[in-house]
Formats: structure tokens, sequence, C-alpha cells
């Protein structure tokens, strides 16, 4: 399990993270969504050991990651632009890999290369970008660690392998001791992954939940009223995250589970109601607007 | 797998992607060490081998010779290849600290940081050294054994010097890698290496330069200009060079140079591996790693460099007064630590921003300017307690020319004396410091700045604490030539002072002797054999030996022996000579002169004289005190008859240069003779206004000319 408590970590005068506070349990597909420069990638760079946190901590297994090897033998970390040595050929990486993770998979490694046309011998920076970012996929699963930290790794992927690694990394899941972080602000293919998302927005985390459950705890309701006081009593009485109103139509995103929210509309007499599905994307859209407005992290 | 295994392994990956840097180093070497002693080996063999046929043993040497050159410690181009290599390395296998993928990639691997350290570091060392000793051992038994050059004293000198440069390499990469560890781009990395390697030399140029110019009495010595010690650390570059030349002349370095070496290796070191466990990873990019570095650097480049500039108008004489050196020293501050800024922030607007270092600048450059030029620690006035000093010794070059008149071989007798010379029967010596550094005041100081003639002195004080103290003294001549005179009663200091006793001057190939009454001023050679010229010198030394300076100071020359391609300690004087004056009373060597045919002329002879042109001083006075110019008027007479001529001689006197200097009433006589030559010789006039009178009335004035 990774542990992390009061983290903050700052560039000079920028804030990256303030107090971030979050779990990541084992065998689960961890996400990590923000908007740009939200600190994404520097809590990745902290997980991995790369970064040292100003204060906080930021545990593996109850144990320090940074300057810890036993627990980064554990983890490998693939960054959003992955550095491969000059001249390095899949083969020279998968030696590479071999010295550095003892389960490192070079048969496996070279079967993927091969299936997925990277040339086992040509030299990487010859790849495309998308190959690339391949290669380091396929080093980093094949790396058989118990923590693989990815930091915006479906961006540059062809919608065939895209499709391919999540699949991958729900075997992997499946069978054994598994736990990848996935950072991305692509929102859309996290959704249909991963077990628990943590948002980030401007270095805090907003929320850090199981997706289910924070679906099943937000609700999009459109409903009509047709009076104004019953109205602004429902607007009054339930935990609203956005609304808006188009001519007689309310929109309501609130805080509450579907029952909750449907009894408190119908006991307004509505005209019309029903609930909609809501997206991890429109969830994440209306915790930063409330983050935005009011300046507080809502945390479950 | 055990972390060990994994850092070998990952030594090797290190080394398989950086071989081309491991084919440069073999390139470089190769070039420098086999392929440079076959060149010059075989150059050799081609150019003397046909002349040399009959002294092989000669030949055997030079090759040897050749070999040492190469392979030794005197080579520079080793040395600098050192230094070059020493950068590249440094750069090339740390350069990934500052670039934030690579970064990324290697601070994710599971390896701590020391370890990860000492893996690039060591890569970086044994792809050096391994083709550089390989070279060498090609070289060395390869190359030198098949040309014959190949000795049990040369391999041991060889296989030193390898260690010897393997030090100097391991020094210079480790600064070099500390640079690169406290920056984030390449370029400033190279910066902060050049300001590692010469900062410590130039600041001690510096502070030598201000020293000799702000302080009267500044006396420079290698050991007083070290302000830095003997600490490679702080003067990698000079302190290498001295080792290496010191070497190269077969000089026994003290045990404590290499200590100093090594300790500063790991000092470097471990400076390096700290720095690398604390430097912050998102340092990649930014110009320097830690914010505070960028404050310091600021200070200690624009305080020297502000300095360097007033001295440097101060030598150009544009500046006078206190006022104007403070205004260019802080003009020079402002604007040196600007011009830092921008550098570092690559933006005009902030070129000021960190006002608190530019204060430091400002304020640290002022106040050492002050303090140089208001002697704030009484540098100039200094002098010890009499009780706190062991032995004192005195030099001046004044002192030179009872003995000779070829002042440019008198360097090294400066320091012989001042060394060698210490005495702890000092009281004349201390009371003649007293006096330079103007502490008896009243009279004695007055007479001093008086019409006395003032020369300059230089003190080494010795004391009790065991340290030496130099200082250079401006004091009566006639008060030095006391002193000195006292000294020297003792026939046990004229061994160290008179120059006549260098233990090292021999093989003397040829002497020559001119009369001193001889106006035409050419040399006899002395045809004599070796076993000749060791006993005519014998004698020589052996009769300045027994007599005082003051007994040298009284009497007139009657001749000057000339020592031609001699040698000393600093090795063969090819086409140069040393003439020193024969006294009247080196009654043993004029007759062994005489007996080789030498006979001295009575009186000086003028039958050959044709014609004598005359450049006599007439005028000279001094502008002012304070900026010391002086103006002179100089006429030139012409003598063209016999009786001129002979009354003319009547007039003056040859004698010593530094006789006559000190008097002030001299000519150079320029002299024609019969056969077409001409000689150009200084007298001094016997008595001025009889002489003025004398010229009024035989000659009239060709040309007068202000000088």
């Amino acid at each position: 399990m990774i542990e992390i408590e009061g983290l903050k970590k700052s560039f000079g005068e920028i804030q990256a993270l303030k107090e971030i506070h979050m779990q990541i349990r084992e065998g689960e597909l961890f996400g990590v969504v923000g908007t740009n420069g939200a600190g994404k990638s520097t809590l990745l760079r902290i997980l991995a050991g790369v970064l040292r946190q100003d204060q906080g901590k930021v545990r593996i297994d109850g144990q320090e990651v940074y300057e810890n090897e036993k627990i980064k033998s554990r983890i490998c970390f693939l960054p959003d632009d992955f550095w491969y040595p000059s001249n390095a050929a899949p083969a020279d990486m998968a030696v590479l890999y071999r010295k550095i993770y003892e389960k490192f998979d070079r048969r496996r490694f070279e079967e993927l290369c091969g299936r997925f046309g990277l040339d086992w011998k040509r030299k990487i920076r010859t790849f495309s970008k998308g190959m690339q970012k391949q290669a380091a996929i396929f080093l980093g699963i094949c790396a058989n660690t118990d923590y693989l930290l990815c930091d915006e790794t479906f961006d540059g992927l062809d919608p065939l392998v895209r499709q391919e690694v999540k699949s991958m990394l729900a075997v992997e899941l499946l069978n054994r001791e598994f736990t990848p972080v996935v950072a991305s602000h692509n929102l859309r293919e996290l959704e249909d992954i991963c077990d628990h998302v943590g948002l980030l927005h401007r270095g805090g985390m907003l929320l850090s939940e199981n997706l289910e459950e924070m679906k099943f705890h937000t609700q999009k309701v459109q409903c009509v009223i047709g009076n104004r006081e019953r109205e602004e009593e429902l607007l009054r009485e339930l935990t609203l995250v956005r609304w808006e109103k188009r001519g007689s139509m309310l929109l309501l995103v609130a805080r509450g589970t579907r029952q909750e929210i449907l009894d408190r509309v119908k006991s307004k007499n509505p005209v019309f109601s029903e609930v909609l599905p809501l997206s991890l994307e429109e969830i994440f859209i209306s915790e930063t607007e409330v983050s935005g407005y009011d300046g507080k992290a809502y945390r479950r | 797998m055990t972390a060990k295994l994994t850092g070998v392994k990952l030594l090797w990956e290190d080394v398989k992607t950086r071989s081309w840097l491991f084919i440069l180093m073999t390139v470089g070497s190769a070039a420098l060490l086999p392929f440079g002693l076959q060149m010059r080996l075989s150059t050799l063999e081609y150019d003397m081998l046909p002349v040399l046929q009959e002294d092989m043993e000669w030949f055997r040497q030079a090759k040897e010779q050749v070999l040492l050159d190469v392979l030794g410690y005197g080579n520079s181009m080793v040395y600098f290849g050192c230094i070059v290599a020493a950068v590249i390395s440094a750069v090339t296998g740390f350069a990934y600290l500052q670039s934030r993928r690579q970064v990324d990639f290697y601070h994710s691997l599971p390896l701590r940081r020391e370890r990860l350290f000492l893996i690039r570091y060591l890569g970086g060392f044994l792809m050096t050294a391994v083709p550089y000793l390989l070279c060498a051992a090609a070289a060395l038994l390869g190359v030198g054994g098949a040309h014959g050059a190949l000795c049990r004293e040369t391999a041991a000198a060889a296989a030193g010097a390898a260690g010897f440069y393997i030090l100097l390499f391991l020094l210079f990469y480790t600064l070099a890698v500390l640079a690169v560890l406290l920056t984030g781009r390449i370029l400033t990395g190279l910066l902060l290496t050049g300001f590692f390697y010469l900062y410590g030399a130039l600041c001690t140029w510096l502070i030598q330069r201000e020293m000799s110019f702000y302080f009267s009495t500044y006396y420079y010595t290698a050991e007083s200009g070290n302000f830095f010690g003997q600490m490679p650390l702080f003067l990698p570059v000079t302190q290498g060079l001295n080792l290496s030349r010191a070497l190269a002349a077969g000089e026994t370095v003290p045990a404590g140079s290499w200590v100093l070496a090594v300790l500063s290796l790991g000092i470097a070191l471990g400076l390096c591996v700290l720095l690398y466990r604390k430097r912050p990873s998102e340092a990649c990019g930014n110009a320097f790693s830690y914010r505070w570095m960028e404050s310091v650097l600021k200070v200690a480049v624009a305080i020297p460099a502000a300095l360097w500039v007033v001295s440097l108008l101060e030598s150009m004489g544009y500046l006078a007064g206190t006022a104007m050196l403070l205004t260019a020293g802080g003009l020079a501050a402002v604007i040196l630590t600007g011009i830092f800024e921008f550098i570092y922030s690559q933006d005009l607007r902030n070129v000021w921003r960190h006002k608190v270092s530019g204060i430091f600048a400002l304020g640290g450059t002022l106040l050492i300017l002050l303090a140089f030029q208001q002697d704030w620690f009484r540098y100039d006035s200094w002098l010890p307690e009499e009780s706190q000093v062991e032995s004192m010794a005195v030099y001046s070059s004044e002192l030179d020319g009872i003995f000779t008149d070829s002042y440019w071989y008198m360097q090294d007798t400066e320091e012989r004396i001042l060394e060698e010379g210490l005495t702890e029967d000092f009281a004349s010596i201390y009371q003649l410091a007293r006096l330079g550094a103007g502490e008896t005041g009243g009279a004695e100081s007055e007479a001093a700045s008086g019409s006395e003639w003032m020369t300059q002195a230089v003190i080494h004080f010795h004391l009790k604490n065991g340290r030496d103290i130099y200082r250079q003294y401006t004091v009566p001549l006639s008060r030095l030539e006391e002193t000195v005179g006292q000294l020297l009663e003792e026939k046990s200091s004229r061994e160290i002072y008179y120059p006549t006793q260098y233990r090292n001057v021999k093989n003397v190939t040829d002497l020559s002797f001119r009369d001193w009454n001889d106006y035409y001023d050419m040399n006899e050679n002395l045809p004599l054999g070796r076993n000749e010229i060791d006993e005519l010198l014998e004698l020589f030394r052996e009769e300045y030996l027994s007599c005082s300076y003051r007994e040298l100071k009284e009497m007139e020359p009657v001749g000057v022996l000339y020592l031609g391609n001699f040698q000393d300690n600093r090795g063969p004087y090819m086409g140069t000579e040393i003439g020193y004056y024969i006294y009247p009373s080196f009654e043993k060597t004029l007759a062994y002169l005489n007996r080789r045919g030498i006979q001295l002329l009575e009186r000086p002879d003028l039958s050959r004289i044709v014609s004598v042109q005359l450049d006599y001083l007439t005028e000279l006075e001094l502008s002012s005190e304070e900026d010391m110019t002086s103006s002179a008027v100089s006429e030139l007479y012409a003598f063209n008859t016999k009786e001129d001529i002979e009354a003319l001689f009547g007039q003056l006197e040859r004698v010593r240069q530094t006789d006559y200097l000190t008097t002030g009433e001299y000519a150079d006589v320029q002299i024609m003779f019969a056969d077409g030559v001409y000689s150009s010789i200084q007298f001094q006039v016997k008595d001025g206004e009889a002489f003025r009178a004398f010229l009024d009335e035989h000659s009239g004035a060709q040309e007068s000319y202000a000088e």
C-alpha cells in the first residue's frame, strides 16, 4: 500500500503540491487525474523517489521511498518523456532492465516488441514517438515490479495499442500483486480502467475515491419544477456541485445518493425529473469549478 | 542479486554507453605517448646517428632523455591533456543531471545516490586511466624497448610519472564533477570548472599585484605570495605545474605536498558525494543547483574583477586620489554584479534584483580598496619586536656593484643571500629595518630623506615562531653599506654573500681579461686548459674571500675577468659571460695572469684615440616630489686633438657603475680609435666645478637636448 500524508512540494515560489493525503491500496488501478500543472507528474516523481518532498511522508508498505533501494526495486517509473541511452535498441534495453529488475521478463518483452512491430535491433531513437512510448510501456510491464507508475502513458498511443495496454494492465492485476498508478488528464481513458481515482487541482487533492463510489455519491438530475419558490427551496436543500437553468429545465449536479436526490426532487412535485449518467469528466469539471469558486477541497 | 552486483553491472553498462569516450581517450593517449615517442626517437636517430656513431653512449643517453621527456614528469602536453580529459569525462559523465528526462531515468533506479555517483565517477575515471596506462606501457616497453631507450631508471621514472598524472587527473576530474553537480546547465558547469581551476591563482596574482602597487615594502617570494597555502584544492593548475616542474627537475618533493594533494582529492570527492546526495533533482535546467550559489559566486567573482579593473585603470594613470579610486571601484562592482545577474537570469529587468549580494560585492570592493590604499593593517610600517626575531638577512642589488656589472646573472644571488645569509647577530640589520620602516624618526629620518642616495634593501626576518617575513625598505646607501660591511667582516659571511663563491659555478670553458686602463674595451682571450682555468679561478676566489666588503669598496679595479660558457645549477649558459672585477690586492691572480702574458697598463693608453664625444648631464631637476618626474639637459662635447683628449681624461676617472651613479657626476664617453673601433665607457667626473670650467674653456657645445 502506498500512503501519503501531508505531502508538500514547492519549486521555488511555486507550490506544486499542497498537503496531499491519500492511500493507494494494493491490487487496484489508481488513476491520478488533473488539469495541466495540477501536480500529477510531481506526485509520481515523488512516489518514484526521483524528487524529495519538502514535507510529509511517502511510504510504501510502511517504508519511506526516497533513497530506499529495496522499495525502489519494487517500483518501475515510466515518465511522460522516457529517456533511452543513445544508440540503445530494444535488445539493449532488455539487457539493461534485466540488470536493474530481477524479475524482468526478457522473453515477454521480445514477444511484445515483435507483436507490435518494434524492431528488436533497431535504435529506439529512430522510432516514432508513439513507438518509443510503446517500448517504454512494454518495458514497464515486463519489469514485473509490484508498482508501476505511469505518467501520461496513453498519450501518443494509437487506439489499438491503447486498448491492448489496458488489457495487459487488467491481466496483470488479475494474475499477480500489481498496483499500477496512472496519471493522465484523459479522463475517458481512465474511466474505463481505474478502480480508484484521485482528482488533483492546483496542487491539492480534491477527491480521492473509488470510482463507483464517486459516481454513487454524485448525481446529475434534470427536472422541471414549474414553481419558482419550490425551485429555490430545492436548490437550498440539495448539496449542489453545479446547477444551471435552461428555460424551465433545471440541470443539477448534487452530492448524495440517487435515491436521496430523487426523493428531494420529487418532494417538490416536479413536472418532470430524471437522473442522467454522470461521466468522470463531468465530475472532474464540477469539482474543479467548485474548488475554483470557494477554494476548498472536498475529500471523502 | 545484491546491490553491489547491480552496481558492477551498471558500471559496465555505463562504459558501454560511453564507449566513444574510451575511444577518444585511447586516440589522444596514443598520439601523445607511443606515437609521440616513436616520432621523436626516429627523428633523433635520423638526425644524430650519422654524427654520433662513435659516441654510442651519448646517443643512448640522448634516447633515454627523449623517453623521459615524453613519459616523464615534464611533458606539458600530457599535463594539459589531463585537464582536457578531466573536463570531458566529468561533463559527459554527469551531464545527465542537467536533463530532466535523464534524471527521471537514473534517479528512479533502485540505487542509492552515492552508489550511482560512484558508478558514473568510476566509469569516467576508468575510461581515461585505462587507455592512458595502456598507451604509456606500450610507449615504454614497445617503442622505448625497440629503440634501446629502456632501462631500469627510465622505467621507474615513467612509472612514477604515470602515477603522478593519474593523481593529477583525479584532482582535476573531481573538481570538474563538483562543478557539474553544483550547476544545472552545461555552460555554467564549464564556467564553474574554470572558476575552480583558476580562481585561486587569479586571486593570488591580483593580491600580489595590489600589494606591490600599494605597499612600498612588499617583496615577492614564492612563499610570500602563496595566500592559499600549498593546497592543490585551491590552486590545482599552479600547484600541479609546480609539482610537475619540480619532479622534472629531479627535485625532492616534500612528503607534505603529496599528503596535501591526496587530502585535496579526498575533500573534493567527499564534497561531491555529499552534494550529489543533497542535490535536488529539480535543479536540472537551472544555472545553479542551489539558490545560494548565485549570490556567493556573484560576490566571489565581482570583487576580484572590480579590483582588477581598478588596478588596470591605475596602471594606465587614469586614477589619482582616494575619491576617484573609490568611485571607479564602486562603479566596477555595480556593473559587474549586473553583468553576472544578466548571465544568470538572462533578463535585463533582474540585473540588480538581489540587492543584498550586490551590496556585499560593492562594500567588499570598497573596503578592500581602502584597506590597501590606506594601509589599514600597517603593512609598510610593520616591524616585529626584536625579541621575536631569531635571525635576519639583508640583500641589495646595489651591493653587487663591487663584484660585477653583469646584473642579469645576479638573480639567484638574492635568494641565496636571503636564505643562507641569515645571522643571529642581526642588531645592525634590525636597526636598518627600523630606519626603513620609519620607526627611527628625528634627525636620522631627515637625513635619510635629504640628499643622500637612497637604495632598496630586502630584509628577511626569520621569527622564533618559524615564520619568515620579507620586506623591501628604502634606506640610505651609506647605512646599508655600513651594515653589510660590518656583517662581512666575518669571512664565513663572505662565503655566502660573495657571488664569486658560488659553489655551482663550474665547467667554465672560456676565460678572458679586460684591462681597466685599456679604453679599447676589448677582451683578451686567455688560452688556458681545463686545469689551468680551475687553478686560476681558485686563486681568484681565495683572494676575493680574503678582502672585506669595505676593502673592496675602497679599491679601484685593475681589470675584469670574464667567465664564459659556464654552467650552474640552472643549466649551461652557452654564449654568455659574466665579468668579475680584479683588484690590485689580488696579487696571486695578477701574477698568474702575468705569467700567461697579461701585462697591465699602468695608465690609460690614449695614443690610439682619434676623437672623443662626451655626453655630460648638466641639469637635473625634480619637477615635484609627488610625481617624481625629472628633467635633464645633456650636452654633447667633441674632442678631436691629442691635447684636448689628454686634458679631458685627466678630468675623468673610470669607476664601477655603482660608484658613479651614486655621485651623480658622470659622463658617457664615446671613444673612436684610429682603426675605426668605437668604445663607449662611463666615467666619473673628478671635480664637477673644475670639469665644467674645463668644458667651457676647451670646446663649444655641439648640441644641447632635453631628456
